[in-house]
């Protein structure tokens, strides 16, 4: 990886499913590494097309998409992409399997097809365990967890992998106030060492408290800014297009 | 219960559903996961149409089935990555064609000897020698290639999106997946038919899930569930007379019923997770 490549950098990148106009449309940005960039935008703005792109699912009907320097299909090859996905806290997740064996397949491609995973993958899905705090869950079924244990369970897969980027997809849907203060805690104890982290969300309570850098997305890049400017009348017309008066409180 | 042994059709029947027993909640467990259990009757069908033509040209039904599924899973994920329609109705539109193609041709191969009742709902009295080794084969390679893979298919079956951002190759998994259904519904639909080959593959590993065992635990398992229902089913035809496939299911429907039964006590009447 090159020492100073941007963690994401979007430069042109227009995106259509079949021909339906462009879910995303000449988008250019770059996401420097070690940042913690909050993504934000209405329904349909284009939020989940940038994150497939950056995960290499779809590539650009035009321009180009790179992550850590590298084209994203060769980032995620070399591991260097985390992915918390938005469903993971659903209550119905009723898949047969403990949080130690899906915190391990978090090694999956890392360790290559064919082979067994070594004490080394388990010693790294334990240590990943031990950050996010569910060490002592192991041997629990990810399925009878509550909702905010279980985005901790994917959090450890996603960093079992040591990924220099963590990409959070409305990580705090379906969790509650407390446990969603709790998670955006443990987030910033990994921004502070080092990971590179971007965080979708349509709450922009959440973004304004949480990010430091703030995309506003919708089909094209409306621009960016910082958490304070986002009550910016302004902006945030252009990225609703209606008058939005938006009210943060402060606890 | 020792005259059962001295008849070679029974010993080959136990052989056989020893295989069918072990292979089809290995693979089950993957399509249950993944939520797709309803792509198992779809094959099913679809080589019903197999076993037809098999009967029609005089080929082995067996390799005829295995060539009309494999066909049907790859047909079923070109469509579903097409995203023509939804999976469930995807699915569905392959089932009725099969059904519909193998009716057509069971009626133009009614002059050959062809025993319908034994193709829907199994036969213990006619695995021959021959088609016993194909089904070790077949069992050997899809257990084989389980193995080899088994962490790329959970990764895979947990999460298809997050598995392939992991940088796991996932829709070639999905398909090889797909495929290894089709070439384990061939070999079990002998003993079991075609009508209820799904059943082995999705009930013992429902009933294994009832212990909330870990992914790998609930393999094995569901494994000695099917095993036990095969063994006790084809004792029980044998005794009674009765098709082998429906006397097999039925015995692992009551081991589901007990173990939702054991698993609400244990859990004090509550509903649990």
């Amino acid at each position: 990886m090159p020492m100073n490549a941007p963690a994401i950098e979007f430069k042109g990148v227009t995106y259509r499913y079949g021909a339906s106009p462009p879910a995303l449309e000449d988008v250019t940005c770059a996401i420097p590494q070690g940042a913690f960039v909050g993504i934000v935008g209405p329904n349909g703005a284009g939020k989940s097309t940038f994150i497939r792109l950056i995960l290499g699912l779809i590539t650009p009907s035009k321009g180009s998409v790179s992550v850590t320097g590298a084209p994203p299909r060769e980032a995620r090859k070399m591991g260097h992409i985390g992915y918390v996905p938005q469903k993971i806290s659903q209550s119905d997740f009723r898949f047969p399997a403990t949080v130690e064996e899906v915190v391990l397949s978090g090694r999956t491609a890392l360790r290559g097809i064919g082979r067994f995973f070594t004490q080394e993958d388990r010693r790294q899905a334990a240590d990943a365990m031990h950050m996010t705090g569910i060490g002592h869950l192991g041997k629990r079924l990810a399925g009878t967890l509550s909702g905010g244990e279980r985005q901790r369970v994917f959090i450890a897969r996603a960093l079992a992998g040591n990924p220099r980027l963590l990409i959070l997809d409305e990580p705090e849907t379906g969790v509650d106030a407390a446990t969603s203060h709790d998670f955006f805690a443990l987030l910033k104890t990994f921004h502070q060492n080092g990971l590179t982290i971007v965080l979708v969300s349509h709450d922009l309570s959440v973004m304004a408290k949480e990010a430091q850098n703030i995309l506003c997305l919708n089909r094209r890049l409306i621009g960016h800014c910082t958490p304070h400017e986002l009550g910016d009348a302004d902006i945030l017309t252009r990225l609703y297009g209606t008058d939005v008066t938006f009210l943060q409180h402060h606890h | 219960m020792i005259t059962i042994f001295q008849y070679d059709f029974m010993l080959r029947a136990f052989a056989a559903g020893a295989v069918v027993g072990v292979l089809a909640p290995a693979i089950g467990l993957f399509i249950v996961s993944r939520r797709y259990s309803f792509i198992a009757d779809t094959l099913a069908h679809v080589s019903l149409a197999g076993v037809a033509a098999g009967y029609l040209a005089g080929i082995d039904p067996i390799l005829t089935a295995i060539g009309a599924s494999l066909a049907s899973a790859g047909c079923v994920e070109w469509l579903r990555r097409s995203g023509s329609a939804p999976s469930e109705s995807l699915l569905s539109l392959l089932l009725y064609g099969g059904l519909a193609l193998a009716a057509v041709l069971l009626s133009l191969s009614s002059g050959t000897n062809v025993s319908l009742s034994a193709v829907l709902f199994g036969s213990i009295a006619t695995v021959s020698s021959r088609e016993l080794l194909v089904i070790a084969l077949l069992g050997f390679f899809v257990l084989t290639v389980l193995i080899v893979l088994f962490k790329e298919f959970f990764a895979v079956v947990l999460d298809e999106d997050l598995s392939a951002a992991g940088g796991v190759p996932s829709r070639l998994l999905n398909t090889v997946l797909v495929m290894l259904a089709a070439v384990t519904v061939s070999a079990t639909m002998r003993i079991i038919g075609v009508l209820l080959v799904g059943a082995l593959m999705v009930i013992p590993v429902l009933t294994a899930m009832q212990l909330g065992l870990s992914f790998r635990k609930t393999l094995f398992a569901s494994m000695a569930f099917s095993v036990t229902s095969v063994v006790l089913g084809l004792i029980v035809s044998f005794h009674m007379g009765t098709a082998s496939g429906g006397t097999i299911v039925l015995i692992a429907l009551g081991f589901f019923l007990i173990s939702t039964q054991a698993k609400m006590f244990h859990h004090g009447g509550r509903r649990p997770h």
